[in-house]
């Protein structure tokens, strides 16, 4: 089973989500709704793949997903943006914000496991 | 039959002495007066001719006249030569001055011996006072002639000058007027001037009416403004003109420089008023920009906080989706949840859309190719509709410096509209042609940055759908404006549109057709500066 961090100060969305994914048997979730804990919880949890919202109180996603990058133990952890504030219109080509993948608020379920499939890694 | 009358008799010699208003007078060798008549008589001032007997001109008149008398009368008879019509000034006693006509002769008696002299003088007074006032009065207008700085001449039936000014003959290259009579224009003038001012001397003549400030240029850069009035003899024959010209070169350059002047102001006015246009319109571009931004972090901030929560119902929705519920109604009522979510997030996307800053990359871009693009990507919704499509695209289109994207999105939005405005089909048009702009309400409706004088290319979409309400036709650009039913149209597809155009200085209208449906035209700039 592969495990996901969802890292979203909106802890409702974080729940709804951890559930749902959950829910389909192949993904064990664990939530942070502070951004300045991801880096310590992504340590903690080792997680296969990180969904990381971009608006966030105290850090914001970009800080904390590059704070997890410069990190040589967990680097190599693929990092998704979920965003409400960017539409698909404004992202780099490929579908990338700052050279991350990113899913736009809402985003359905069958596209959120297609996005999570495409970047775990094999 | 009476008898001949001989000069020597008496009678007829008394007679003439006595009745004539000249002064009659004889002399003897010394000067002495022999017999005078009566109206010298009175002129002496003496009661009886008798008693001028033995005198002489030195006792009636100051000796320096009466000397110059009597050495006239000296040389008369030594010479023995008359001496006729001396016109002589007499200052008389009184003071008067009286002028005389005098003629005198050698007197001599019947065997031819010179016994004296003998004279007759007349009172020519007042044809000499005439004659000094007629050349006083001929003096002064010939100063006047020959000192105006305006040209003064005349000239006979034959075109030949009689009279000429100073001013008029120096005009003519020629130091005097005496140089310029008896010549005519064909002999001063260049041959086209001298026949246009000869053609003027005869319209003058033939019509026998003046010709009154007539403009004309004689001569390379000199300018004269001419008055010629017809001259009458007693019978009322025209004998001639005469002329009056003023040389009005001077005014006539100060009136080129100031209507040059004026050109140059209406130009800088012009300039000034366009340059007042564009700064409004950049202006209004700014505020508008202003405004944008304010829009845009107003648009982020609703994304934010609407799209978390839709994000939860979507995700909430989806864990639902795979649960049983024993209410059959359940699945329907997740199912419309999820279409308000959609359409929620679809009014936000599209918000977020409008208020995005827009950088522009315009490249000179073939607008036909952009339409045919447009219609493969509309094609969905076309396809979806009965829709006959006709494309008349122009083959002599220029490239037009635009954004290619941008420009498509445009089109797109256009043909999908056109495309739901036929719901139940219909016919769709697109045509493109070029043209240059003459003036704004004149071969194109409204102004945008176009000028006079720009290439512009005109694209059409005409559609036979429902139209727009009248009422509502001038309001379809604004912001969150639809005509479609709630839930089908967000309000700012030609709002972002329109403001695409913007970007491009180009215009967009939208028409009602009299035979039905709407006409779209979108006029951009090919011109690239």
């Amino acid at each position: 089973m592969k495990k996901i961090l969802i890292v979203d100060d909106e802890a409702g969305f974080t729940r709804l989500m951890k559930l749902t994914l959950q829910k389909t048997g192949q993904y064990e979730v664990t939530e942070e709704n502070d951004g300045s804990r991801a880096w310590e919880t992504a340590r903690k949890v080792r997680p296969d793949l990180i969904l990381m919202d971009i608006v966030m109180p105290k850090v914001d996603g970009g800080d904390a997903a590059a704070r997890i990058q410069k990190d040589p133990d967990l680097a190599h952890i693929p990092i998704v943006f979920l965003t409400a504030i960017v539409s698909k219109k404004d992202a780099q080509p490929g579908g990338l914000i700052g050279g991350f993948p990113f899913l736009s608020k809402p985003v359905s379920l069958n596209e959120l496991i297609a996005c999570i499939e495409k970047h775990l890694p094999r | 039959m009476a008898p001949p009358m001989q000069t020597s008799d008496p009678l007829f010699l008394h007679a003439m002495l006595e009745s004539s208003p000249d002064h009659i007078y004889f002399k003897d060798t010394q000067s002495r007066f022999l017999r005078i008549n009566q109206a010298l008589a009175e002129y002496f001032g003496l009661k009886h001719p008798s008693e001028a007997l033995g005198k002489t001109d030195f006792d009636f008149f100051p000796s320096e006249k009466a000397e110059e008398r009597f050495q006239d009368e000296r040389c008369i008879m030594e010479t023995r030569k008359p001496i006729i019509d001396k016109i002589e000034r007499d200052a008389q006693r009184n003071g008067k001055t009286v002028w005389v006509l005098t003629s005198k002769s050698p007197l001599c008696d019947e065997s031819g011996n010179l016994v004296g002299t003998f004279g007759i003088s007349r009172d020519i007074t007042l044809l000499k006072e005439m004659e000094d006032a007629l050349w006083n009065e001929r003096n002064l207008l010939r100063n006047v002639i020959d000192n105006v700085p305006d040209f003064i001449f005349a000239k006979d039936m034959d075109g030949r000058y009689t009279l000429s000014n100073q001013a008029h003959a120096h005009f003519l290259g020629k130091n005097s007027p005496e140089e310029v009579f008896g010549k005519t224009l064909f002999d001063l003038l260049a041959p086209a001037a001298a026949a246009n001012a000869h053609a003027d001397d005869v319209s003058v003549w033939k019509s026998r009416k003046p010709l009154l400030d007539k403009i004309e240029s004689p001569a390379p850069e000199r300018w004269l403004s001419t008055s010629k009035i017809p001259i009458f003899d007693t019978r009322g024959e025209v004998t001639g003109l005469v002329a009056i010209a003023r040389d009005i070169t001077a005014q006539k350059r100060a009136q080129e420089t100031m209507e040059k002047t004026n050109a140059e102001l209406q130009q800088s006015r012009e300039e000034l008023v366009r340059a007042v246009e564009e700064l409004r319109s950049v202006q209004l571009q700014l505020i508008e920009a202003e405004k944008m931004k304010l829009v845009g972090r107003l648009a982020a901030g609703v994304a934010h906080e609407v799209k978390n929560p839709l994000a939860i119902i979507g995700m909430g929705l989806e864990y639902l989706r795979g649960q049983s519920f024993a209410d059959t109604n359940v699945p329907g009522i997740l199912e419309e949840i999820g279409n308000a979510v959609e359409r929620a997030d679809s009014v936000v996307r599209e918000l977020l859309d409008f208020s995005a800053p827009k950088p522009m990359n315009r490249i000179p871009t073939d607008v036909n190719r952009l339409i045919r693009n447009a219609f493969v990507l509309a094609r969905g919704e076309i396809g979806a509709r009965k829709i006959a499509v006709e494309v008349d695209l122009a083959p002599d289109i220029p490239p037009v410096p635009l954004d290619a994207m941008k420009i498509e999105q445009v089109l797109v939005n256009i043909l999908s509209n056109a495309a739901h405005a036929m719901e139940e089909g219909g016919k769709l048009t697109v045509r493109t042609s070029t043209h240059q702009v003459t003036g704004i309400g004149e071969n194109i409706s409204h102004p945008g940055n176009l000028r006079p004088g720009a290439r512009v290319v005109t694209i059409e979409v005409l559609d036979t759908g429902h139209g727009v309400p009248e009422p509502f036709i001038g309001k379809v650009f604004e912001p969150f404006f639809t005509t479609k039913p709630t839930g089908k149209g967000t309000g700012l597809g030609l709002t972002v549109t329109k403001t695409i155009i913007d970007l491009h200085g180009g215009t967009i209208e939208m028409k009602n057709r009299p035979e039905g449906g709407a006409c779209v035209t979108i006029v951009l700039n090919a011109d690239t500066d």
